[in-house]
């Protein structure tokens, strides 16, 4: 873009600072958001009990009603039923608060207790990862998080401001010239093409988490009545204890179907609740709420909200989104990504990748930049120990995760730690030893981290078929494309981690190139 | 470019200003659409969206501004005081929407 | 079927599109001497790519997934400028453009 000198430099050291500082954080965020496009897939290729054709639209009753009956309740027992949807195939009844608590997985259909995997899986580990780092303390991880996606869009803003030829360069990628140029062309390239991934992703990120960023701004208004803005921001209704017992409501199948039949009429298509939470659910004022947060063939989350009283069966409130919030709804529900779309999420997942190489490249441009002019050699082996690290380490560690996974059993036990806690070591483990290879190996750990990666991809997906019986094959006769898709990825990792290898100089006098898409020709007398 | 020890001073500063005042700002800018906003007719949970969605941009046009301005002094008196009018115009407004 | 389409229709605009600058043209032709009307094409079949996005999910959806076939399309044709110019040749020749 055409702007002033002076203001050009100014964005220049801005992009410099925020990406240096943030980079490996937001290779970190951008990678395990990636994942976390297949969370439920990855959940059932980690969790093999739960490869089973998906039941809809079951009565819950009787599934269900058995389980909430015998619960000891108390006035600050909340309940959640999740139903089951074609990713993920199971009711889950969850409790919290009161007495007792309940944790249930069941089969739709018997309303059987699936004793699963003990295992974090995907929703469990890289989701989380994703928005908080597993850094719990404080909320710090969120707010770094928050903190990485502010920086993005500030990186995308001053990123344009920097680009000195946007539509003249859309299509250039030159890998036959320099290291730093080719480099670029690739930062430049993923940056642009998916520019309004970039912008949507972040700024979405905050918005989700925007009751922990901007706390009593935007609700200004409400002058700190919770109640109030509960209700008029999300349909929430928290009724005060009666301080008697109550009953439950008779069914919950009926409150489904009262509320499905309401929004039925209101849009004119067909609507499925997918949340039902009872709250207070042992005191006289316990209300049970339907939930449609995630349509299925809707980009807008948060659809409807209606609130029941538990004992009368009295409909309290019915809540929809207005306007504005209908748009804030469906940029959450982009990145939310719940739509039945499978074209959608493969896009995204490609969008995830590119943002990742971008990332990955612009911290590579740097440090080459810095090697030119002259950065003392310890400190290059600081900085690419962290790139390195940061990125082929990571995919490392995701791989012993999932291989971790497969090796493991339920009842193992060893440092104290359950089994899925020692799934979660080998993957810090592995990225620890990942970073400190690469500063000791230098330029050769491309390669070598290259290598493992190849070899632990393949590792896994056979894993998979020894430990379950289910080789690609056969899932893809049985229709589990959740498990043909997590096997055909690890594959296709390995290949190109093996594409990569064979690119990549095995010298350790030769240049450092792009994570997964190396150099062909080393112009070597340029660099160190 | 050689940077300087006090052209990196300056950028710390701009940074830090850009960051911590734009985050103060955008709070009192959020705070200020949520009150004043209802009281033109709007519906409460309407203008927190509306606050909320351009209170996004504010932010990162701030960090933008604190970052390129030519005139660093002014930008450290202009945005903490833009950024204590809003709120206290806010607080002065809260409440008479009712 | 209709994904495909739409794949198809961007990938031959943004294609068109690449080989209306100079010196994309000359690296797939090897010729200096350009046909007029490339780029208006390649517009078009870019439109008609979001058009028939529309029509398989609707304007709500095919605002995300249109942007998102550009990109994916858009890193394909330049791996493809940079590595099997060639074949964007045979495309050209086959739309008489080359």
């Amino acid at each position: 873009m055409p702007v002033s000198q002076q203001f050009r430099s100014s964005m220049q050291w801005l992009h410099t600072w925020l990406g240096i500082a943030l980079g490996s954080v937001l290779f970190a965020i951008f990678w395990m958001g990636t994942l976390t496009v297949f969370h439920l897939e990855i959940n059932r290729w980690m969790m093999p009990e739960s490869r089973v054709t998906p039941a809809l639209n079951r009565p819950l009753d009787p599934i269900v009603m058995p389980h909430l009956q015998t619960l000891d309740r108390g006035e600050d027992t909340f309940i959640t039923i999740s139903r089951p949807t074609s990713r993920s195939p199971f009711v889950s009844v969850r409790s919290f608060g009161g007495p007792e608590r309940l944790r249930l997985t069941l089969d739709p259909v018997t309303g059987e207790q699936i004793e699963t995997t003990k295992s974090y899986g995907a929703s469990g580990f890289f989701y989380p990862f994703h928005y908080s780092l597993h850094i719990s303390w404080l909320g710090l991880g969120t707010w770094i998080v928050g903190l990485a996606a502010l920086s993005m869009l500030v990186l995308t803003v001053s990123g344009i401001f920097l680009h000195r030829k946007i539509f003249a360069d859309f299509f250039s990628f030159r890998p036959q010239k320099h290291l730093r140029r080719s480099l670029l062309d690739l930062h430049n390239l993923t940056a642009v093409v998916a520019l309004p991934f970039h912008v949507l992703f972040p700024l979405t990120g905050i918005l989700i988490f925007v009751f922990v960023y901007f706390p009593n701004s935007f609700t200004k208004a409400y002058d700190g009545d919770r109640a109030e803005l509960r209700e008029e921001m999300i349909g929430y209704v928290l009724r005060d204890a009666a301080g008697e017992p109550g009953e439950l409501p008779p069914s919950v199948d009926a409150l489904v179907k009262r509320a499905e039949t309401i929004w039925t009429e209101r849009s004119g298509q067909p609507a499925h609740a997918d949340y039902i939470r009872i709250t207070r659910a042992g005191d006289a004022n316990a209300t049970v709420m339907v939930q449609h947060t995630f349509p299925e063939r809707q980009v807008a989350m948060n659809r409807g909200n209606i609130t029941f009283d538990a004992q009368t069966g009295e409909l309290l409130t019915d809540f929809t989104p207005r306007s504005a919030q209908t748009a804030n709804a469906w940029i959450k529900g982009a990145h939310f990504l719940r739509i039945d779309s499978w074209a959608l999420r493969w896009l995204f997942f490609l969008g995830g990748l590119a943002g990742s190489v971008m990332i990955a490249t612009g911290q590579l441009y740097w440090m080459q930049a810095r090697i030119k002019r002259g950065l003392e050699p310890r400190r290059v082996r600081v900085v690419r120990g962290l790139t390195i690290g940061t990125t082929t380490g990571l995919i490392l560690a995701t791989l012993a995760y999932l291989i971790a996974n497969r090796l493991l059993t339920n009842d193992v036990r060893a440092l104290g730690f359950e089994r899925e806690m020692l799934e979660v070591l080998p993957f810090f483990a592995v990225w620890i030893v990942a970073v400190l290879h690469a500063a000791l190996r230098g330029r050769a750990a491309w390669r070598e981290q290259s290598i493992a990666i190849c070899m632990a991809a393949i590792a896994a997906a056979v894993l998979n078929w020894a430990t379950t019986g289910d080789d690609i094959v056969r899932s893809a006769m049985a229709a589990q494309w959740a498990v043909v898709g997590v096997d055909s990825a690890l594959l296709v990792t390995s290949g190109i981690a093996l594409w990569s290898v064979r690119r990549l100089p095995s010298v350790s006098g030769s240049p450092v190139p792009a994570a997964g898409l190396p150099r062909r020709t080393a112009p070597q007398a340029k660099l160190r | 470019m050689p940077s300087t020890k006090s052209q990196t001073l300056h950028r710390s500063w701009r940074l830090v200003l850009a960051l911590i005042g734009g985050y103060a700002l955008t709070l009192g800018y959020m705070s200020l659409v949520s009150v004043a906003l209802p009281l033109t007719g709007v519906v409460r949970s309407e203008a927190a969206v509306i606050g909320l969605l351009t209170g996004m941009v504010v932010y990162v046009v701030v960090i933008i501004w604190c970052a390129s301005s030519r005139h660093l002094l002014r930008v450290s008196l202009l945005v903490p005081s833009i950024a204590a009018i809003c709120h206290v115009t806010a607080g002065a407004l809260v409440g008479r929407s009712g | 079927m209709w994904f495909l389409l739409a794949l198809l229709t961007s990938a031959v605009g943004l294609s068109l599109l690449a080989l209306s600058q100079a010196s994309h043209w000359y690296r797939v032709n090897k010729s200096h001497t350009r046909r007029p009307g490339v780029r208006a094409v390649g517009w078009v079949l870019i439109g008609a790519s979001f058009i028939v996005c529309i029509a398989r999910d609707g304007v709500s959806l095919a605002m995300l997934i249109w942007p998102m076939v550009t990109a994916t399309v858009s890193v394909a044709v330049a791996l493809l400028l940079a590595f099997r110019p060639r074949w964007l040749r045979s495309l050209a020749r086959l739309l008489s453009v080359g």
